[in-house]
């Protein structure tokens, strides 16, 4: 996180909490749309559109913090939509938009395919367990606040970050010739 | 691999992620919406007046030419617009059957969530929103329906809420999501995001759009046409006439759809020979095909009409 939301002033424009999100969730919630969604300019696509619609509810939330949780809902929910319409998509053109890789080096290219083997891996996992994996591990949620972004229970929550996270665990190790 | 291992690898995955800058795209999208916003107001138009527009320009479009609809005109209030509105209904009978599902019904009213709010006419279904539980909505954007609902509002009830979702997205032409928020709560205003529901698992597999409920039918005609929308095993279900006491009357026909295998209803249209029915009132019933007889499974989905034979 760039910016503490705590130093967000209470009374909000909506236009002035636009830009105070920007600049403190940016980058962040684009990053938990490539995770979802495994292609940066989509991800960017995603979480603009949420912001635009953060904008429009305003005078509904009107605090920051529920302005962040709508913000990560919107977010979880527009990444699974965008990702069913690209398969669509894809099925037609079979061409898919990977995330840009770094020519050049060997230390880059190195980890280049390291991060592609996680986003692959997380590609390979029902749409669900991705979501709760990402929430969990990347944005540190709580069980609470997953369940409550997701729109499930905590039970659900719980099963769904156990199921995938040893089915995770399973890919990356056999990506790494690891048992 | 540890929790702490499963994190770092994750995290690690988008920390070359650098997104583009979009602030100013953000802001010039949010400056369009808010213009087109005050437009609508301005027109004299809360939002139901817009929804009205868009129904009657369906309505009209049918028979004829596209025509210029001004959109800063005020719409005059019309007692009797027509909606396709979804309903509750009685499930399909097998022991795996939901309960209750829904049923697409053309109704009258003076609004969208009026209609919502009433009674069908047809005595079969129900609404599950209650008088005044709907209050207005709007549409902000191509993605998002916003539905202000009063304390009544069944927000618990899952199929209620694919009720008002279904019904939205019918009346705009949309697939966007509903948002619905509870208006005068305050900032604590609870409030979701629906989306719809696959249409196999919420929607009546059988649907007759026509005749409507109480239907008068000339017998002269020679046929009752029935056409509606179902999804049925292999593409196949069945209409017929029952009398009061619940006995087939004249000839069942075949609802050929053209599809069965997609998730979704198929429509059809079928003609109900009349030639050796006498005159009087009956129940028109379709069924889809219950390929295990109704011992396992979701069993046979059906819906009904009166119609009055003269």
């Amino acid at each position: 996180m760039t910016q503490d939301p705590s130093v967000v002033g209470r009374a909000w424009g909506v236009d002035d909490a636009v830009e105070q999100l920007y600049a403190a969730h940016w980058r962040r919630l684009v990053r938990l749309s490539v995770l979802l969604v495994h292609d940066q300019g989509l991800a960017e696509e995603v979480v603009q559109d949420a912001f635009v619609a953060m904008h429009g509810r305003w005078r509904r939330l009107r605090d920051p913090d529920k302005a962040l949780s709508y913000l990560r809902q919107c977010v979880v929910n527009r990444s699974r939509s965008a990702l069913r319409h690209r398969a669509v998509v894809e099925r037609q053109v079979a061409a898919s938009r990977p995330v840009d890789p770094l020519p050049g080096a060997d230390e880059a290219a190195l980890a280049h395919a390291r991060r592609t083997t996680v986003l692959d891996a997380l590609a390979a996992l029902p749409t669900r367990q991705r979501e709760v994996l990402a929430l969990r591990y990347y944005l540190e949620l709580s069980e609470a606040q997953i369940a409550d972004a997701l729109g499930i229970s905590r039970g659900a929550v719980k099963s769904h970050a156990s199921r995938g996270g040893a089915a995770l665990r399973d890919l990356l190790a056999d990506e790494n010739g690891t048992p | 691999m540890t929790d702490d291992l499963l994190r770092t690898a994750i995290d690690d995955a988008v920390a070359d992620v650098e997104p583009a800058d979009r602030l100013v795209a953000i802001r010039t999208a949010t400056r369009r919406r808010q213009a087109r916003r005050r437009t609508w107001w301005a027109a004299g138009g809360a939002s139901l007046a817009v929804a009205s527009v868009a129904a009657l320009a369906l309505v009209v479009g049918l028979d004829d030419p596209p025509r210029a609809v001004e959109p800063a005109g005020p719409v005059p209030a019309d007692p009797a617009q027509t909606y396709r509105v979804f309903y509750v209904g009685p499930g399909p009978d097998g022991p795996d059957a939901p309960v209750e599902v829904l049923y697409r019904s053309t109704e009258t009213g003076p609004s969208v969530l009026d209609v919502l709010m009433s009674a069908p006419s047809d005595p079969d279904y129900r609404t599950r929103w209650p008088e005044g539980s709907l209050l207005s909505y709007e549409v902000i954007d191509p993605d998002s329906i916003y539905v202000s609902v009063g304390a009544e509002a069944p927000l618990d009830d899952a199929l209620a809420l694919q009720q008002l979702v279904f019904t939205l997205q019918e009346v705009e032409r949309s697939s966007a999501v509903v948002v619905v928020t509870q208006d005068g709560a305050g900032a604590e205003a609870p409030s979701r995001d629906v989306e719809r529901a696959n249409d196999l698992s919420v929607l009546s597999h059988m649907s007759i759009d026509a005749p409507a409920e109480g239907a008068v039918v000339v017998r002269g005609e020679g046929v009752l046409r029935v056409s509606g929308r179902g999804n049925s095993f292999e593409a196949s279900g069945s209409c017929h006439l029952e009398d009061g006491a619940g006995d087939m009357v004249g000839e069942p026909a075949v609802a050929q759809m053209a599809g069965w295998t997609e998730p979704r209803l198929y429509p059809f249209e079928l003609e109900l020979d009349l030639s050796g029915v006498p005159a009087g009132t009956y129940t028109l019933t379709c069924l889809t095909d219950d390929a295990s007889g109704g011992t396992e499974g979701r069993g046979a989905d059906s819906d009904t009409r009166t119609v009055i034979v003269e």
